[in-house]
């Protein structure tokens, strides 16, 4: 335990860092983004999966697979999934 | 809903344009009301009913901020005290209802008395330990004058409902959170590059480091110890130590850096704590928002090093039990903070004897430290992790048992937790120059570098994540 002159935790993690403009966020999220949808479309796939059954959430699927057959064929979904077999660690 | 997943990172691309959109539109109130609708979906993802109970300790609070700002003298003060009351009440009975009466049962049975207790099934509320403490610090910091006057609903609902913060804190302080709420937050100042380091550290801490350590080592050894050598139940602790850490140190930073891209700012919660010399070290650097909080909220009204050295220690010890009580309703945890408050008051006790060091202590003295404080908490950890008391002693027996081979270590657990203890000894400004490293880039480089970084721990880590470890408390 500390004492009040200890002053944990009142520390802002912002100290001696710059704050930005909002404008930059949304490329950020943009560009952070992209990469996830069109390397990973079988975690997207999967996740429609997972959805309750809804004719909503079957309509999602059947767009999310779609787009996961058209990043396998045009690559993104394979070289995701070669990296995965390469530098995946098995959890058991 | 968990932070590190595909539902959670949807919720908060919707939230965070609606949030900001208000925001920039000066619709300050429809700003907070969007971000409490956000939050309280957040909860009801987890369970529906229970959000009432949320609103319940809101409503509760608010009553009590405008009764404390209405009244003066002893009425005041009885107030704030059936306020805490309350709050500590909603707490205990969700919390340690079962635990009490299987207690009470079992004492009585020892006793040689049987007795039909009354027995409910009381689900535990997630959350419920963060928003009681939240709770607890707008009353207080309202009596204390930290906080100048009471709040609005629509700021007290937001100040212990924000989704970021709700079910795995950081416990955010009302005097310092609440002065967040009087203007909207200002698109010239959003802290990006603290958002975006803090949310990929965040989930590669969780992703790749606790969840291994978790699966492979910490579960299984702490299963049934007595299947294990010695050497990989050696490893188990020091891999809890580093699993704990990461996993909730992970909550932690993802969750502030939610908040920071919404333009709101949460206090520190860890600061490197297994680098510590000394346990009140320790204490200083671990689940800050919590240590601070028991200390200006427990210790401090309790007397804290006001009353001799005698009460001091006694505080201590209280003070610590409490908080051992606080994470969960077992006897384990109420050793886990036996052993840290007698420890502090013990270290408290030698350093009173002791001549002070004049000038930087030597780099071995600092050794022997860090190593000393290091393995009593991980001491310490193996009653928190343990099942109960029992698996506790068979994994404390195992440890000094040399007779059985290892069979469950591998290089790959050695060198995650070699490298969950090496985070802990990188320069204390690291988070500084990371961000001025991240500010030479471009909006596009930094999204694009997230979101491969991402996409790495993906790919390492594989589909779905874990619960957090304090979501149970």
């Amino acid at each position: 335990m500390t004492t009040r002159d200890d002053d944990p935790g009142t520390e802002d993690l912002e100290t001696g860092m710059q704050p930005s403009p909002l404008r930059v966020v949304p490329k950020i999220f943009v560009a952070a983004l992209v990469p996830l949808f069109f390397f990973n479309s079988l975690g997207i796939a999967n996740w429609t999966r997972s959805l309750p059954p809804t004719e909503l959430h079957a309509g999602l699927n059947k767009a999310a697979v779609a787009w996961h057959d058209i990043m396998l064929s045009t690559g993104p979904a394979r070289v995701f999934a070669w990296l995965r077999d390469t530098i995946g660690v098995k959890l058991d | 809903m968990i932070f590190p997943t595909l539902n959670f990172l949807l919720f908060y691309l919707v939230v965070w344009p609606v949030a900001w959109g208000l925001a920039l539109l000066r619709q300050h109130t429809l700003h907070k009301l969007a971000i409490i609708a956000a939050s309280y979906f957040f909860y009801c993802v987890w369970n529906w009913k229970l959000a009432f109970l949320l609103f319940a300790s809101v409503v509760l609070n608010f009553a009590a901020g405008r009764l404390i700002d209405a009244t003066r003298g002893g009425t005041r003060l009885w107030t704030v005290r059936l306020a805490v009351a309350a709050n500590l009440s909603l707490l205990g009975f969700f919390k340690y209802y079962g635990w009490f009466v299987d207690s009470l049962g079992e004492l009585l049975r020892s006793v040689g008395m049987t007795r039909e207790l009354p027995m409910l099934e009381v689900v535990l509320p997630i959350g419920i330990s963060f928003f009681t403490f939240q709770g607890i610090s707008y009353i207080v910091d309202l009596h204390r004058g930290d906080l100048d006057r009471s709040r609005k609903l629509i700021d007290v609902m937001f100040f212990i409902s924000f989704f970021p913060h709700l079910v795995a804190g950081p416990i955010v302080r009302a005097a310092s959170f609440l002065p967040q709420l009087e203007t909207p937050p200002s698109p010239n100042r959003v802290f990006v590059g603290l958002g975006m380091i803090l949310i990929v550290w965040g989930v590669f801490k969780k992703a790749i480091v606790a969840n291994y350590l978790a699966v492979q080592l910490v579960d299984k050894a702490f299963f049934d110890p007595t299947a294990f050598g010695a050497l990989d139940l050696w490893f188990a602790v020091y891999g809890y130590a580093v699993q704990i850490y990461c996993d909730f140190s992970a909550y932690s930073d993802i969750a502030i850096g939610v908040a920071a891209l919404l333009g709101y700012r949460f206090q520190r919660n860890f600061d490197q704590p297994y680098r510590a010399e000394r346990l009140r070290e320790f204490w200083r650097r671990w689940h800050m928002s919590l240590s601070s909080w028991l200390r200006d909220y427990l210790y401090i009204p309790l007397g804290g090093n006001r009353g001799g050295e005698l009460r001091t220690y006694r505080n201590l010890l209280l003070t610590m039990v409490l908080g051992g009580i606080w994470h969960g309703a077992a006897w384990k945890f109420v050793v886990w903070g036996a052993l840290h408050g007698g420890v502090l008051a013990a270290e408290r006790w030698i350093e009173s004897l002791l001549p002070k060091p004049a000038g930087v202590e030597p780099f071995w003295r600092r050794v022997v430290g860090v190593l000393l404080v290091f393995h009593f908490v991980c001491f310490c950890w193996i009653f928190f992790r343990a099942e109960d008391m029992t698996r506790a002693g068979e994994m404390l027996a195992g440890l000094l048992d040399g007779s059985k081979h290892s069979t469950l270590l591998t290089r790959f657990h050695v060198a995650l937790i070699a490298f969950g203890l090496a985070i802990q000894f990188t320069p204390s400004d690291t988070l500084q120059r990371a961000d001025r490293l991240v500010r030479r880039l471009s909006p596009w480089s930094l999204g694009a570098l997230a979101g491969l970084a991402i996409l790495l721990i993906e790919a390492i880590g594989g589909d779905g994540a874990a619960p957090f470890i304090y979501f149970q408390f």
